[in-house]
């Protein structure tokens, strides 16, 4: 992908915001599950883009959500070549828990699954759209069916804006 | 200049002819003044008298008999146009000096929808060549090549109408992206994961009809036609933008033979597998669940369409492209198709 080039900023060099933690330890986790139980924020539902009836259909999706979603990213430095997937376990309408699953274990535990790169997460991160990466195959399904995906898509749009928005300090991409 | 689009015309229909609209009405006769085989064998420089609504009716009254696949190849070799051939110098003019900001602002929103549809329809259409017959794979060529040089229109037209900076063709689809009024992927954008799917078993008909569904039938017979009827309208009835208005016009024929060919594919499949309209109707109650999060489509009044006359418009192409799929409406979808948004998308 071209065109953000930010990811640099939070992290990858240390220069995170001070309340920034490592990319998948604990204190970042914990991070994201405060913000989902936060989301919408004003912030997210002032945007004009997203109508309300838009907010409609999340708020539909996400009440009716059993189960985990989860974003694989690949390639995170120190941790393999493999997918490490970030799950986000949701039930009434909340997410009950944010965790790390296994590659191994993805299949049973997950319900929709997408993946990427380390290289475009961290683009995401800086700003690059997620509705390009999706449709530009940079976030293609791991778990789940085209179908499964597109009956909940806004829903996971807005999960996937939601993760790359909490502060991280993310490791340097290791070079080629 | 721009004035010759409604002067050296015919009779110039009233936009009212299909929006209001209808609904259950397959018109015998396609056209006022121009007929089935003036389209078919217009030039570029043709489509300039020729009214959209006239060619929208041509893309639906070809579906009453659907040629075969080696069929509708041969007419696209007839009417293959030159997308280089187009002067976009009075659409520079018109854009910066004529249209109001309302009119610009309405203009860019909805053509970068289809900017980037064109551009989507055509990276993910090789996946649906793979697993055709040897004939379709033939006409499915032809109709790669004409979605490229719709994205290259699209291109010349941002680039050279509306004066985005000139670059790559991402830079420019990139540059567009901004005029977008909806958040996230859109259905054209969703066609990557559908594609995906297909490559993995490419000749599964459950996978190649749910593509056919949302592609050919959704995002080429419906969203496509709303975008040309909104913009070619507006063109018309302003006298304004004359490359844009032969061009998008020259793409709306085209898509005539895509939607004929995705229709009779979808016909030929539930003909041989009846239980595949199941996965018809599954794939549509999906998008329209999908649209129903579309309510901000703002209005469309600044190009002289409102909302309503939009929205009845899609419920209409829907209605239609079903009937010549041959299946009946079930119900729960025919409620959920008459409360859809505006769907102005395409490719
Ligand atoms: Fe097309
Ligand atoms: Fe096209």
């Amino acid at each position: 992908m071209t065109g953000a080039g930010g990811a640099a900023r939070r992290g990858a060099g240390g220069h995170a915001s001070p309340e920034a933690s490592d990319f998948l330890s604990e204190g970042w986790l914990e991070a994201l599950r405060v913000s989902l139980a936060a989301w919408p924020d004003d912030a997210a539902r002032s945007d004009p883009r997203k109508a309300e009836s838009y907010w409609r259909y999340v708020e539909r999706k996400r009440s009716a959500f059993e189960g985990a979603f989860a974003l694989g990213i690949r390639g995170v430095p120190g941790r393999g070549d493999g997918p490490v997937y970030v799950a986000l376990r949701f039930s009434g309408g909340t997410c009950a828990a944010v965790e790390l699953v296994e590659e191994e274990r993805v299949d049973d535990e997950v319900t929709l699954g997408l993946v990427c790169d380390y290289a475009d997460w961290l683009e995401i991160v800086g700003g690059y759209d997620v509705g390009k990466a999706m449709t530009y195959h940079r976030l293609p399904l791991a778990v789940g069916t085209a179908l499964d995906l597109l009956r909940i898509v806004y829903f996971v749009y807005e999960l996937l804006g939601v993760m790359a928005g909490v502060p991280a300090d993310y490791p340097s991409p290791v070079a080629a | 200049m721009g004035q010759a689009i409604v002067g050296d015309g015919p009779t110039v229909p009233t936009l009212e002819r299909e929006g209001g609209c209808g609904m259950a009405a397959q018109p015998q006769q396609s056209v006022e003044g121009v007929g089935d085989e003036e389209i078919s064998q217009s030039d570029l420089e043709g489509f300039s008298k020729i009214h959209i609504d006239e060619v929208i009716e041509y893309v639906n009254s070809g579906l009453r008999a659907i040629p075969p696949p080696l069929d509708l190849y041969r007419r696209y070799l007839r009417q293959r146009w030159d997308v280089y051939e187009l002067d976009f110098t009075q659409d520079r003019i018109d854009w910066s000096e004529r249209m109001t900001d309302d009119e610009r602002d309405v203009f860019q929103r909805v053509a970068s929808g289809f900017h980037h549809g064109e551009r989507n329809v055509e990276a993910e259409l090789p996946t649906f060549m793979m697993g055709a017959d040897e004939e379709d794979k033939v006409f499915i060529s032809s109709h790669l090549e004409d979605e490229a040089r719709h994205t290259v229109f699209f291109d010349r037209f941002f680039t050279e109408a509306v004066g985005l900076d000139e670059g790559s063709l991402m830079d420019v689809l990139d540059a567009s992206y901004e005029f977008r009024s909806n958040a996230g992927p859109g259905v054209t954008g969703l066609l990557s994961y559908v594609s995906d799917e297909l490559v993995k078993d490419p000749y599964n008909p459950r996978n190649r009809v749910r593509y056919a569904t949302i592609y050919h039938l959704f995002i080429e017979g419906v969203g496509a036609l709303s975008t040309m009827k909104i913009t070619l309208g507006y063109c018309r009835r302003r006298g304004f933008l004359p490359a844009y208005y032969k061009g998008f016009t020259a793409t709306c024929r085209d898509e005539a033979r895509h939607v004929q060919y995705g229709m009779g594919f979808l016909q030929d499949s539930i003909r041989q597998a009846p239980a595949l309209a199941e996965d018809v109707y599954e794939m549509l109650r999906t998008i329209l669940d999908m649209n129903s999060a579309n309510g901000n489509q703002a209005s469309f009044e600044a190009l002289g369409l409102n909302t309503e006359e939009v929205r009845r418009f899609n419920i209409v192409q829907l209605t239609r492209k079903l009937a010549d799929v041959g299946i009946p409406l079930p119900s729960d979808l025919q409620d959920v198709i008459n409360r859809m948004y505006p769907e102005v998308t395409g490719g």
